[in-house]
């Protein structure tokens, strides 16, 4: 570890910029022409329609499993509730998640394609 | 549980990772830093990295502990540790990768062109940190503790030395290497001894009953109380009693205990014949009722109101994962925007698969350990069940094997945290600190939360872990999805955002840990605060915004062109997550 030629260590947090230029450059970007600002835009509105769609998909399932669930027959009347709570809760959901989010991915980069398809046309 | 066993496995956990980091160094030898091997990372590894991290003493003991003590409704808290990732995925993921931030003060300066933000940032991440490392120490006092013979508080110290030592000698920097095996160590402590946990107890008694039952003592069950509990008895119990009950001494004496409230002075020993019901604890966060209480699908813990609280634990867990800055360093490793997608699926497969697991930890902890929920230590039920269940041999080395995975839970989120903590302290909060005083900051990072867990030790695990989760959904998660998704967000807004909704949720937890408020509806509302504080942080950042719309930062335009445009068209070129490959 001690070896020639080790890179010196260092504290990797990111220095903290002396100063602000107004506007720091845009990382390149091999579509970058200019970044034309409506692309970006038309970009940044579907991408945000694709995520509150997911998001909304995820909060209105769980979200209303906490009613639906207050809705069951009390435990201590009939019991076997809890059962059907512990298999949604305990193991339905996370299947269901990594589905939701692939799905997402899929669809995201699709966007992403299609963009810088756009940008290269222009 | 067998001590030997368990300091060995405990020993070997730590020298391994030990090892691990070292020879993934050697290995590779230009990602001898983060910096440079954030480009490199291939997305499997990074997700066991960022699951290796994210699995912590809460997980792996508290769910648990949590599931045995209150029931199924408790199954909500690893839905929302795994749900955040999902919304983590669709709103933050690819654009915090591109906005090459590398802490969140990093984002806050970066987006908004403010130092006030990026120190109110700065603040909000070691609040969090804290907040979120105090029960890590806690779970590694209860290990150690278990394993050892020791007392609480000294596991946690060892713990905070080992963990200051690794980070301030900077003794884990091929991280990548040590969180992924960590990962695979928690995943097989739990998994092997839950198959032959299964196999003992193969469905008998049926899990019908194990739920929807009160819990019984199967056996002659000798149970020592800790510190002194009151304990409520629904019909006459018979027990055998060495200690105080009630006031009186007994010595080994028989005793009828009538139905109501009693009174169990610390060090009483009590021995309950088989069948015999297991007391509940009286004033505790458990609610009683026998099975209702337990089977019951809302969160409440002793709180009448479960539909709120239950919302209340969705809404910090689901928004706060994003915020939390060990996460974040994580996703800085990942080569570029799309490979940060694609591991965040990947840690939703990995987390979720981990996450089967707890709960029948807890189940089984009620049915063959009952007489924790009578000591109230429930967190301890997945160190001991493979003893009660399995015994001999066997028993031993499975919980040795448990121990050590626990080991790596606390070490491992303790260290990205304490890194995290550091690293802002050292950068935006005490100003000015140099590389030579990172190692004060490491000091400073763990000593406050050592300080406290020592003093205040009776926190459940996983509650002061979701109280965490409460400050970063109410400050973090407006700083970040306003500042990715709409262009008019100024510096004013944003720090306006963060001292409010942080602030409050802050001030939440702390009313609920000093604890001057013990019920009623204030009392569930500071304890889940994250229902209105999430809104109120969204609503400040935005309204204030609204009002300085002139200082909105000039870089905006270029900024959001940064975030959201993919680094280069897809299909041309060399595939991306292979580019500048170094790693083996």
């Amino acid at each position: 570890m001690g070896a020639p030629g080790t890179p010196r260590r260092e504290v990797v947090t990111g220095a903290p910029r002396a100063s602000h230029r107004p506007a720091r450059p845009v990382r390149v970007h091999a579509a970058d022409p200019a970044a034309d600002p409506l692309a970006v835009q038309a970009l940044m509105r579907r991408q945000l329609r694709l995520g509150a769609m997911v998001f909304g998909v995820l909060a209105g399932g769980t979200g209303l499993l906490p009613l639906a669930f207050s809705a069951l027959p009390d435990p201590a009347v009939r019991p076997g509730s809890a059962l059907i709570v512990w298999a949604v809760l305990g193991v339905a959901v996370y299947p269901a998640l990594v589905v939701l989010g692939r799905w997402y991915v899929v669809r995201a980069e699709r966007v992403e394609r299609d963009t810088a398809a756009d940008l290269e046309r222009s | 549980m067998n001590q030997t066993y368990g300091i060995v496995a405990v020993s070997a956990a730590l020298v391994a990772t030990l090892v691990i980091g070292s020879t993934g160094l050697r290995v590779s030898r230009t990602t001898s830093d983060f910096y440079v091997a954030s480009r490199t990372v291939p997305p499997y590894l990074n997700a066991m990295a960022v699951s290796g991290e994210y699995l912590s003493a809460a997980s792996f003991l508290g769910i648990a502990g949590l599931v045995a003590a209150q029931g199924v409704e408790m199954l909500w808290f690893p839905v929302g540790y795994a749900a955040g990732y999902l919304v983590l995925l669709v709103f933050v993921a690819a654009p915090l990768r591109r906005s090459g931030a590398y802490t969140l003060p990093d984002f806050a300066d970066s987006r908004l062109e403010s130092k006030a933000a990026r120190r109110v940032a700065g603040v909000l991440v070691v609040g969090v940190g804290w907040l979120y490392l105090l029960p890590q120490l806690q779970g590694a006092g209860l290990t150690l503790g278990l394993v050892t013979g020791a007392p609480r508080w000294l596991g946690g110290v060892l713990v905070a030395v080992v963990v200051t030592l690794a980070v301030a000698a900077g003794g884990m920097r091929s991280i990548t290497f040590v969180q992924a095996f960590q990962y695979c160590l928690k995943l097989t402590a739990l998994l092997v001894p839950a198959v032959f946990l299964v196999i003992a107890w193969h469905g008998d008694p049926h899990p019908a009953r194990a739920v929807d039952e009160p819990p019984t003592f199967r056996r002659h069950t000798q149970v020592t109380v800790e510190s002194t509990v009151r304990i409520r008895i629904d019909a006459p119990l018979r027990a055998v009693v060495t200690g105080t009950v009630d006031g009186e001494g007994h010595d080994g004496g028989r005793l009828v205990l009538d139905p109501g409230v009693h009174e169990v002075r610390a060090g009483t020993t009590l021995r309950f014949p088989p069948e015999a019901p297991v007391p509940g604890r009286e004033g505790d966060d458990v609610r009683r009722g026998g099975a209702a209480g337990w089977a019951a699908p809302l969160s409440g813990g002793k709180d009448d109101h479960p539909l709120y609280t239950t919302y209340g634990l969705i809404c910090a867990t689901f928004l706060g994962t994003m915020g939390l800055p060990h996460v974040l360093v994580r996703f800085y490793t990942n080569p570029d925007g799309r490979a940060a997608r694609r591991t965040t699926v990947i840690v939703l497969a990995l987390v979720g698969g981990f996450y089967l697991l707890p709960p029948l930890y807890g189940l089984l902890g009620r049915l063959y350990a009952p007489d924790l929920l009578l000591t109230g230590n429930t967190d301890a039920a997945v160190l001991v069940l493979p003893e009660r269940l399995l015994g001999g041999v066997v028993g031993d080395l499975l919980g040795a094997l448990i121990a050590a995975g626990a080991c790596a839970a606390f070490l491992s989120t303790a260290s990205g945290l304490t890194l995290s903590v550091a690293g802002v302290l050292s950068q935006d909060v005490l100003p000015t600190l140099g590389v030579r005083r990172f190692r004060l900051a490491t000091l400073l990072a763990v000593a406050v939360p050592v300080t406290v867990s020592v003093a205040a030790s009776k926190l459940p695990v996983a509650n002061a872990v979701g109280l965490a989760f409460a400050v970063a959904a109410s400050s973090f998660c407006p700083l970040l999805v306003l500042g990715i998704w709409w262009r008019g967000l100024t510096a004013p807004g944003a720090v306006a955002g963060l001292l409010t909704g942080g602030g409050s949720a802050f001030t939440a937890v702390a009313l609920t840990i000093a604890g001057p408020l013990a019920d009623g509806w204030t009392h569930t509302l500071l304890a889940w605060p994250a229902v209105w504080t999430v809104p109120l942080g969204f609503l400040t950042m935005i309204l204030v915004s609204l009002a300085t719309r002139d200082r909105i930062p000039a870089g905006t335009e270029a900024a959001m062109a940064r975030l959201h445009l993919p680094e280069r068209p897809a299909g041309r070129g060399a595939p991306t997550t292979r580019r500048g490959v170094t790693t083996p």
